[in-house]
């Protein structure tokens, strides 16, 4: 019976069921709320990223400025114009992704390789300045402050659950996309350009395709993060979160489905973990990063082939 | 006449990779090509599938003038290659990389999966269907390749050094497996070989390129008595 409805699933429901029914039983606690929705932007932003990086192989490393261009545009939309937040996200979502795929992936449609990390590096490296020459509109190094709240007094309960939302249907399209015929017309090009374009495929037309999908849903999570923290600043574009950003794509499993997810889970919990417990938190989380890649090269969905491996070996044992 | 070249030439810098050729090939034929290495064989087939425009020269598909199109737009007219080095979708399943080239490649944009089956079979592919690509070995691999260029609904055909690295025995399979396309599918094929004797026993018609230019065109029973061909190419000793 387990092994008919498949463990994989299992697990989905089961962590699907906790994470709807944990407000219900733990509503005072809101400070693990706000991990969990810090987690489902995170996600979001790991998956969309791996989309691009991970299926399709184009290594473009402005994600996380995608991300950022989504909570200015959300916030600046329904700051100055006064629409209801709920219609300015997928409005500023749409128009990252015309941002992205007009000023990254148009120009860099010739590029291969190392040559779309420098360019992606150069575009996300612009933003800062960027950022400072509006100072009159985007507040500049300072940061934009003061961007409505999703409705008038809203709780975190609320903003709980529109980011599971958020993080459902974007995890829900993008399995859709990979194992779509344009998902894996990505990986195809990835595999084997030269074989793929004999069969027919369109590269430019997918190459836009998929930065369009990933910066949209980029954008999608960096605008509801905006206004459910209600400021965004250049620090944003630092470092460390794009470092944090890489780590769970990469540790989850590159091209792999749910990968970044799994490593969100790791790197979002795992750093609040750490943070309580008070231990010395970005040299463990770095350690735990650098044995997780050495020993599982193909990151955390490794485990899940393992696990499937043995249970094919015991199921042709039983037979 | 299916596929015509005039003067077609590709250079990489100074060198003449393909240089000059005219090529005409018939309906319904299987056309071989052979010649030393480096001899712009594989450079012939890139510029005709549009991996590389031509520096100079014109390739006529069916009356359409075909190069400078993008390589997805030939295949939508209807030639397919497959590769020397043997290259798949590694990390998708056999009939992925099938589905591949039915979906993207075959112009009747609705996915025939009877057409797929059936190419599937033809090729004696059918258990590996699910497996991932990359755990097949060379055989297998070349049959998927083939595969997928098949499943494009192709009318021309490409095959380059289709045989190298292959046991007698699947030699034999494959030449098979070429007539039985050429002959009941109806596909018109030209087809890269090393093996001068197999190219010969399969060919319709052959032609010797050298240094990126044509030095024998003709039947292939008179190659062997060919001075220039021996001298260039068969010479020092048999093979
Ligand atoms: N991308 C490239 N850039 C520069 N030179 C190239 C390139 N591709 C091929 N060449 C050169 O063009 C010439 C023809 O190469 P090609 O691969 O077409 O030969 P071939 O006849 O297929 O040889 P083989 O029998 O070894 O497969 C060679 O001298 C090769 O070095
Ligand atoms: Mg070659």
């Amino acid at each position: 019976m387990l092994n008919k409805i498949g463990w994989k699933k299992m697990a989905i429901w089961l962590s699907l069921l906790v994470i709807v029914l944990y407000p219900v039983f733990f509503h005072s606690n809101s400070y693990i709320m706000h991990i969990f929705i810090l987690f489902f932007c995170w996600a979001v932003l790991a998956s969309s990223w791996n989309l691009l990086f991970g299926y399709a192989g184009i290594w473009s490393l402005a994600q996380v400025g995608v991300f950022v261009i989504g909570a200015y545009s959300s916030g600046m939309m329904a700051k100055f114009t006064g629409i209801s937040p709920l219609i300015c996200i997928p409005l500023a979502a749409i128009l990252t992704a015309l941002i992205v795929t007009l000023f990254v992936g148009l120009p860099s449609l010739r590029l291969k390789g190392i040559y779309i990390c420098v360019f992606s590096l150069m575009f996300a490296d612009a933003l800062p300045s960027v950022l400072t020459q509006t100072r009159k509109w985007t507040g500049g190094g300072r940061g934009f402050h003061d961007i409505p709240p999703l409705w008038n007094n809203i709780s975190r309960v609320h903003y709980y659950y529109v980011g599971f939302a958020i993080f459902l249907i974007s995890l829900f399209i993008i399995y859709k996309i990979v194992n779509s015929s344009t998902g894996k017309a990505f990986i195809a090009l990835r595999d084997s350009r030269d074989f793929a374009l004999s069969l027919g495929i369109n590269e430019y037309k997918e190459r836009l395709k998929v930065f369009a999908l990933s910066s949209f849903f980029a954008g999608l999570a960096g605008a509801f993060y905006g206004h459910y923290l209600g400021h965004i600043s250049p620090s944003s574009l630092g470092i460390s979160p794009f470092l944090l950003a890489i780590a769970m794509m990469e540790m989850g499993g590159l091209g792999r489905f749910p990968g970044a997810v799994i490593g969100a889970v790791v790197l979002v919990f795992g750093s609040e973990l750490l943070r309580l417990t008070g231990m010395s938190r970005l040299t463990i989380l770095g350690a735990a990063v650098v044995l997780i890649m050495l020993f599982m090269p193909k990151g955390l969905m490794q485990i899940v082939d393992i696990i499937d491996n043995i249970k094919l070996r015991k199921n042709a044992i039983i037979k | 006449m299916v596929l015509k070249t005039e003067g077609v030439s590709k250079y990489f810098g100074d060198l003449r990779a393909v240089d000059n050729v005219d090529l005409e090939i018939e309906e319904g034929e299987i056309y071989g090509i052979a010649g030393p290495n480096g001899a712009g064989k594989t450079t012939l087939f890139d510029v005709i599938s549009g991996l590389w425009p031509p520096s100079s020269g014109k390739v006529i598909f069916k009356n359409d003038i075909i190069s400078g199109l993008k390589p997805y737009q030939i295949c939508h007219k209807g030639i397919a290659r497959t590769f020397q080095i043997s290259t798949v979708f590694a990390t998708l399943t056999v009939l992925d990389n099938i589905k591949i080239g039915a979906v993207f490649g075959a112009k009747t944009k609705k996915l025939d999966s009877s057409h797929i089956n059936e190419i599937i079979e033809f090729l004696g592919i059918q258990n590996k269907k699910d497996t991932i690509a990359q755990n097949l070995e060379l055989y297998t691999i070349k049959l998927v390749m083939l595969a997928a260029a098949l499943a494009t609904d192709c009318k021309l055909l490409l095959l380059d050094e289709p045989m190298a690295g292959l046991t007698i025995a699947e030699i034999d399979n494959f030449l098979q497996i070429i007539r039985k396309m050429n002959k009941e599918w109806g596909i018109t094929i030209v087809i890269i070989e090393h093996l001068i004797d197999t190219l010969i026993d399969i060919s319709d018609r052959i032609i010797i390129l050298d240094g990126g230019k044509v030095i024998y065109k003709g039947l292939p029973e008179e190659l062997t008595k060919d001075k220039k061909v021996i001298e260039v190419y068969l010479g020092k000793g048999e093979e």
